[in-house]
Formats: structure tokens, sequence, C-alpha cells
């Protein structure tokens, strides 16, 4: 796990959709932060050095030195990047969560798998190496969060799976999925004639929207449309 | 064959409303990489299947394919030379109401040149701007 990165963040008294809005406009992000000891703060900061801090890793579990200044007072602490929402269009993050976190506590987190190597049934067979499960939900203790779990895949044939027990992690992290997920397996090459038949169909569906099928309103009314046609000149 | 429901509860309904941003289906969920909506649109059965028809051809037995979009919604249509009145026209078509930020199409298990030619394929039978995505890290 990196260290965690400093970050600086001020109260906020911008609420709701309006000022929020603007909050935003002038170049500063929503957050609030929560934990187990204290009440729940609402905050404010810098775009810039959050996209630094959360878009300079593999996944989104960053740890955050806060240092906050809260009105007259001001207060350090570390803080873990629970959650974060992006717009869908543009992709800015509009609003963080962060969870007060202590060095003694361990946290949940969902941590990202990757593979390593081109698996056998691939290169040699043509298979598919499907990532059935992306990310593992560890607990462990801030210091020891990794920031992905690497996975050795090269020597899965076609028909072969890695499951989550069979996956090593580092020290100190517990993984709570079950042991019986698959990761990672390598399927069997689809079959060639799957193309030829659809193309088919997409020319056929072009040509009438809702052809034949039963109970379906559209495909129902498909067959009568020429009545109806008739009948409407009337 | 064009998507279509196997059934629905009402033969006909309201235009509803098209505003605003896609809140869910809006993550790759299930892929590597993706076509993403930028814009908005009624997206018909026939042109989910192009494109689809347009990425399975262009990846060529290779890598994984997820539709992200159904056409649930039925649209109707007035017959022509029809004059005012004598109710809602029959239904014609099937469409999925997508909405910016939608994720339409995720593909795996390819390499992102592939999936990028298949994707930029796939977008020109569509009706609406769209951008290709991929993972982080």
């Amino acid at each position: 796990m990196a260290k965690a990165i400093d970050l600086k963040a001020y109260a906020r008294a911008a609420k709701g959709r309006g000022p929020v809005g603007r909050l935003r406009r002038s170049g500063r992000v929503p957050a609030v932060l929560y934990g187990k000891r204290t009440d729940a703060v609402s905050l404010e900061v810098a775009e810039k050095d959050l996209n630094a801090a959360v878009h300079g890793t593999s996944s989104e579990n960053v740890l955050l030195d806060l240092d906050m200044e809260l009105g007259d007072k001001s207060r350090k602490t570390t803080a873990f990047v629970q959650h974060v929402q992006h717009d869908p269009v543009t992709g800015r993050i509009l609003h963080v969560d962060l969870h007060e976190i202590a060095a003694n506590e361990k946290l949940k987190a969902h941590v990202p798998v990757r593979s390593l190597g081109e698996p056998i049934g691939v290169k040699t067979f043509g298979g598919i190496l499907e990532n059935i499960l992306r990310e593992l939900h560890v607990e462990c203790l801030p210091k020891d969060l990794p920031d992905r779990i690497e996975v050795d895949v090269s020597g899965l044939n076609v028909g072969q799976s890695i499951h989550v027990k069979e996956i090593a992690v580092p020290d100190g992290v517990a993984v709570l999925n079950s042991g019986d997920v698959v990761v990672f397996a390598v399927a069997a090459p689809t079959v060639a004639e799957e193309e030829a038949a659809p193309a088919e169909g997409a020319a056929e569906g072009a040509a009438g929207a809702a052809p034949a099928a039963e109970g379906a309103a559209p495909a129902a009314e498909a067959g009568q449309a020429p009545e109806a046609k008739g009948k409407g000149k009337g | 064959m064009a998507m279509m429901p196997k059934r629905s509860k009402h033969r006909k309904e309201s235009r509803g409303s098209r505003a605003g941003d896609a809140s869910r289906s809006i993550r790759l969920d299930f892929g590597e990489f993706g076509l993403q909506a930028l814009t908005r649109c009624w997206m018909t059965n026939t042109q989910i299947e192009a494109a689809r028809v347009a990425i399975t051809r262009n990846m060529k037995r290779k890598g994984k394919l997820w539709i992200r979009v159904f056409p649930h919604k039925p649209v109707t249509k007035r017959p022509p030379e029809t004059r005012m009145g004598k109710g809602k026209g029959s239904p014609e078509f099937w469409v999925a109401v997508v909405r910016p930020g939608t994720m339409l199409f995720e593909l795996d298990g390819l390499p992102e040149s592939v999936a990028q030619e298949s994707f930029r394929l796939a977008a020109n039978k569509l009706p609406m701007r769209c951008r290709f995505v991929r993972r982080h890290g």
C-alpha cells in the first residue's frame, strides 16, 4: 500500500443542489467525513488535488492524511476514500465519501485483481480469458491494504479456472469473498457459424421491425398492419 | 433476430421523458472495454442488432460481448394519410431509452485495437454520439 497522501480540506457551508453546483464550478468538490468516533463533517476539497490523489492509483483505494480547517480551528486525521461519485458523461468527481480510520483499526475494501501472463489455453488453443470477479473484498489494517492483487494465469488451459481460495494474498490481508467463487477462467472459443446467422437475421429485422414473436405487442400488430392502414384511409 | 420483449403488460406506452443523464448502467460492469453513449436517443431494436453484427463480425470469434441495453419500450405509428383522431396508432417497433452516459456494449478477451475498431464500426450504425471507454489500471 502506498503511503497516505496529504490533502487539505475545508469546512463546507454550501448544502443543496444550487450552492453545491456553484461550489463545483469554482473548482471545489463537496466531501463528507464520517467515522465511528466522530460526527459526520461536511467538507470541500480542491478538485485538482483530489484528482491527483484518486486518479494516481490503479484503484480508488486511497489513504489520505487530511488537514482540515474547520472554521477557526484545524484538525488532522487519516481517512480512507470510501466512495467516489463521478459524472457519467464528463467523468468529473462530483462527491467523495471519506471514512475516518485509525491505524490499528481494520478496514474493508474492494481491491482490483489483475492477471499476469497469457494463459496456455489462449495462446495455444484460442480460448478466451474471462475475468469473472474483478475485485476482491478484503479486510486488513490500513498499512497492509494492497493497491492491487496480481494473479499468474499463464498455467490456465481451456476449461480451467482460478478460484478465490487459490489466490495468494499478502500477509495481513483476509479475503471476505467465498472461496469457491471463480476469478479467472479460460472459455473455449466461440463457434464461427454464429456470425453468419445473425447477419441474415439483422437484414430481416431491418425490413420488418418486429416480424414474429408471440405475445409481444408490436409482433402481434405487425401481421395486422396492412389492415390497419386500409381502415385508416376511410 | 432483433431484440424484443417476450411479453409486455401494455401494448402501447406513453412517450415518457428522456431528460437528464443516465444514473444506472454507466460503468463497465462486465468487460474491459465499452461503448458509452454521449447523447440521448431512442435506440431501436434494429439499430442494436446492426451494431451487434458489426461488432461480432469484426472481432471474429475472439472475445466476449455484452449488450447492456434492451428495447423495452414499444413505439406506435399512425398509418400514412390518416386523419387525426381514431385513437393511437399501432405498435411498430421497440426502442431502448438511452441517456448520456449509458453503457451500450462491453467487450472482453481481445486486444484494445480490435475492440476500438469494433466499437467504431458499431458507433457508425447508431443514432447518437458514442465514445470508447476502458477500465483504469
